[in-house]
């Protein structure tokens, strides 16, 4: 008997591991309708009334200016309005303020529309505005990106005027308040809940209101019917909260889930190729970098940095890891961020790399360890680094942290060799760089004046041309300080099934999608 | 079920022992499933002795020109994400597995049967407090038990070995104590007592040698827990850190490419369940020809 068992157990592992290897992926069956419906032309009538995306994790909190995670946004940007939107060409466009003038130089006056209400109801006015401002200023998430906003001055003129003030004149105030940090809260509601109630029940003006948050699992958003402009084209967008990316991928072939905002570039390929879905692929405010803390004292001398960065073949990595999903950092930001200008990328100098470390007195190489918030596609990379790190006589050991174990590393200040993958969200290059600056909690910590002189004269700069050129002073700067390896510039890949007409692609990872039509 | 046995056989008369040892042998080899098992646990033994010389190629160079290449002559398992020969990783992750299987088993089996034997000899006050610690380690299951001493003294494969060695700790202990228990009250171990010997050679000379059976058979049905166990660590990050090639986490680190390239998963895969299957026929079989009485 027991001889029978154990036979049938081997022919069971067996057909599993066949079937596994031959199952091709499954196509859904109801592409045959093709592209020529035309949908589009009644706007009222939508196929289907509900969306359903995957976010990549379960956000603690959806309160604007109380949270720091990608996937956050990109359910808040469906559920607030911000006063001012910046569009893909780098304009800005009234939203909630209807038009806006610079009174003098720290203060810019914003007119508010008058139809505006919340989603309990209540009407929008300027304190709401004022008091949202004050808030991302104070609110410790929020606050080291509105930093150069003053909370406190920022004054109602009247029920629909208000004064938004800066710290010093600041050339990229817009920017940030286009961002999801910038939404406007329902003051009434956002003081009764208190800091975490309103995290997990919070009151925005978006076309889209939360309707049930199942924790670990989805998050639902309901259409809002009082909206003040476009109202939404369905009734339901669900968050269905999906964090391996190679399950979402398969979600996605398999009808679970209508829409990805980023494609796992190892499946790209894949559904690229299939013909039920479509994708969408465009440069991204994101960069990458491995950051040497200058508090290591491995990494005090410059010699040993740049010999770091010369044994690695950037663009090798990237096309392996990112495939068609990324280009070579060539700066230390975006090529979509402002004040752009390329430098590199790194030219792999394996003799060179090997000489400056002899030079730096390690003849015979040393070992390093690089810590980072959790990522399959970061880990791959680091795992062809490591063998061209070895090349030259550096050791590196690889060591994923969970995400919030890294930041409290980082704000220890403990992090020696760490990374940083950063989505430049209001599109400035002094947000870019933020993380540069002395004081800045993070795994870099330059301490370099030169960097902080540069970065406030940028802030104050009014000047387009002026504003640039400081800006390029500082890329190349901080390019050659070697503190950080440039790495990658990923891009920003949508994924969606063919039923999905009048999608607005947007290259923050945060597209609207309130407007989006269903084809049968 | 009865427990005593192991012991009875050495305690007849001369001949019938010599009887029980030869059959011990002729048992073993007539279970075809059994010699099966050894005969693929010798060739896996040799594999990873003898790796450098039978892989084909290095088992972390990286060739990033040639990734995702499919099984071919040149590369028999294919190549993974950076373009490393699947095969030769296979080879190499053979020594890892044994290395793990036979010093995590190492560290159960001695602290396990030393636990035991303690607890068995000495009795009372000392029972007590040894079998407690086992029952509460026993509470949590193995694999919970390694993965949160991994978790707390960091991922590598040192700490992978005591982890899955340590969570192995009470099923020694019991088996040990249970078996002690067993011989003590026989006659010869009086006689010992009798004579003057002390404690150390009593447990020396004649319990160890007579309680030696069942700890085979757990030790060899163990070691395939403890490389499954290990494998499900590096699995989840926990265990042999890359590059080192290590089954299990040549599965976690290819499960991501399953539907576009299938070999980097599935040798490995296969490399597992074919060691775990041949240690558990092996250790059926020698339990059957070691306690024919079981049957």
């Amino acid at each position: 008997m027991k001889k029978l068992k154990i036979l049938a157990l081997i022919l069971a592992a067996t057909t599993v591991l066949t079937a596994c290897s031959s199952t091709q992926p499954q196509k859904s069956e109801a592409s045959s309708s093709g592209s020529e419906v035309s949908a589009t032309s009644t706007v009222t009538k939508n196929a289907r009334d509900q969306l359903v995306v995957a976010i990549a994790n379960e956000p603690g909190s959806l309160d604007p200016q109380n949270v720091g995670v990608v996937s956050a946004y990109q359910v808040q940007e469906q559920m607030f309005n911000t006063l001012v939107e910046r569009d893909e060409e780098g304009n800005f466009l009234p939203s909630l303020a209807e038009s806006w003038e610079q009174i003098d130089d720290t203060t810019i006056r914003f007119k508010l529309r008058q139809d505006v209400l919340f989603h309990n109801g209540e009407k929008m006015t300027a304190e709401d505005v004022r008091y949202s401002i004050q808030r991302a200023t104070e609110i410790p998430l929020s606050a080291s990106i509105f930093k150069g906003f003053d909370g406190e001055a920022t004054a109602v003129v009247d029920d629909y005027t208000v004064d938004v003030k800066t710290k010093e004149p600041f050339a990229g105030a817009l920017s940030y308040l286009a961002t999801t940090r910038g939404s406007i809260v329902s003051k009434k509601a956002a003081e009764e809940k208190g800091l975490d109630g309103f995290g997990l029940e919070p009151i925005g003006t978006g076309p889209f209101k939360l309707s049930k948050w199942e924790s670990g699992d989805r998050i639902i958003l309901e259409k809002f019917d009082d909206y003040w402009g476009d109202k939404a084209t369905y009734k339901t967008l669900i968050a269905r909260i999906i964090p391996d990316a190679s399950v979402r991928s398969m979600e996605l072939e398999s009808g679970g889930v209508d829409f990805l905002f980023d494609t796992n570039p190892a499946d790209y390929d894949r559904i690229k190729n299939n013909p039920n879905l479509v994708t969408e692929v465009g440069t991204s405010f994101t960069h990458e970098l491995w950051l040497l803390s200058m508090t290591a004292e491995e990494f005090s001398d410059i010699k040993v940095r740049k010999a770091m960065s010369l044994a690695l073949d950037i663009p090798a990595i990237v096309k392996t890891v990112w495939g068609e999903l990324g280009v070579p950092a060539d700066s230390v930001f975006s090529d979509k961020v402002y004040g752009h200008v390329s430098i590199g990328p790194i030219k792999q100098d394996v003799e060179e790399a090997k000489k400056l470390l002899a030079e730096a007195g390690y003849p015979n190489g040393f070992s390093t360890e690089i810590t980072f918030g959790e990522s399959a596609v970061t880990q791959a990379a680091l795992e062809i680094a490591q063998q061209m790190w070895a090349a030259v006589g550096i050791n590196v050991t690889i060591t994923p942290l969970d995400q919030a174990t890294y930041k409290d590393n980082n704000a220890a200040g403990i992090t020696r060799f760490g990374r940083s993958n950063f989505t430049t969200s209001t599109g400035d290059p002094d947000h870019a760089l933020a993380n540069w600056q002395s004081g800045y909690k993070g795994a870099l910590n330059a301490n370099d004046a030169h960097i902080d002189e540069l970065m406030a004269k940028g802030r104050a700069e009014s000047d387009d041309a002026k504003r640039k050129e400081i800006y390029k002073e500082l890329q190349e700067y901080c390019w050659n300080s070697y503190y950080s390896i440039p790495v990658v510039f990923s891009k920003v890949s949508y994924a969606y099934t063919n039923k999905i007409t009048n999608f607005e692609f947007a290259s923050t990872q945060q597209p609207n999608l309130s407007q989006i039509i269903f084809s049968e | 079920m009865e427990r005593v046995p192991y012991a009875k056989g050495l305690l007849e008369t001369a001949s019938q022992t010599e009887y029980n040892k030869d059959g011990v042998i002729q048992r073993f080899l007539k279970n075809r499933l059994a010699v099966g098992g050894m005969i693929i646990m010798v060739l896996f033994a040799v594999i990873a002795v003898f790796a450098p010389q039978i892989a084909p190629h290095s088992f972390e160079v990286q060739d990033l020109n040639n990734v995702f290449a499919p099984p071919s002559s040149q590369h028999w398992f294919g190549t993974d994400n950076f373009g490393r020969d699947v095969f030769s990783r296979v080879v190499y992750g053979a020594r890892i597995s044994l290395i793990i299987g036979l010093i995590s088993v190492g560290i159960g089996c001695s602290v396990g049967t030393i636990a035991g034997i303690t607890a068995a000899w000495w009795g009372s006050a000392v029972d007590r407090v040894i079998m407690s610690i086992v029952d509460i380690m026993q509470s949590i299951p193995g694999l919970l038990l390694a993965v949160s001493l991994s978790a707390a003294m960091g991922p590598g494969l040192v700490n992978a070995m005591i982890a899955v060695g340590v969570s192995s700790i009470p099923i020694y202990a019991r088996i040990v104590r249970a078996s002690v228990l067993d011989v003590r009250g026989l006659d010869f171990i009086d006689a010992a007592i009798v004579s003057g010997a002390g404690p150390l050679r009593i447990i020396r000379r004649h319990i160890l040698p007579n309680i030696l059976a069942p700890i085979v058979i757990q030790a060899s049905a163990g070691m395939a827990g403890a490389i499954l166990t290990a494998a499900s660590l590096s699995f989840i990050g926990l265990g042999v850190q890359p590059p080192a090639a290590e089954w299990g986490s040549m599965i976690s680190a290819g499960r991501a490419y399953i539907q576009n390239a299938w070999w980097i998963v599935t040798f490995p895969g296969m490399a597992i369940m074919l060691t775990v299957c041949a240690l558990n026929l092996l250790g059926d079989g020698l339990r059957d020809a070691l306690d024919p009485k079981e049957k």
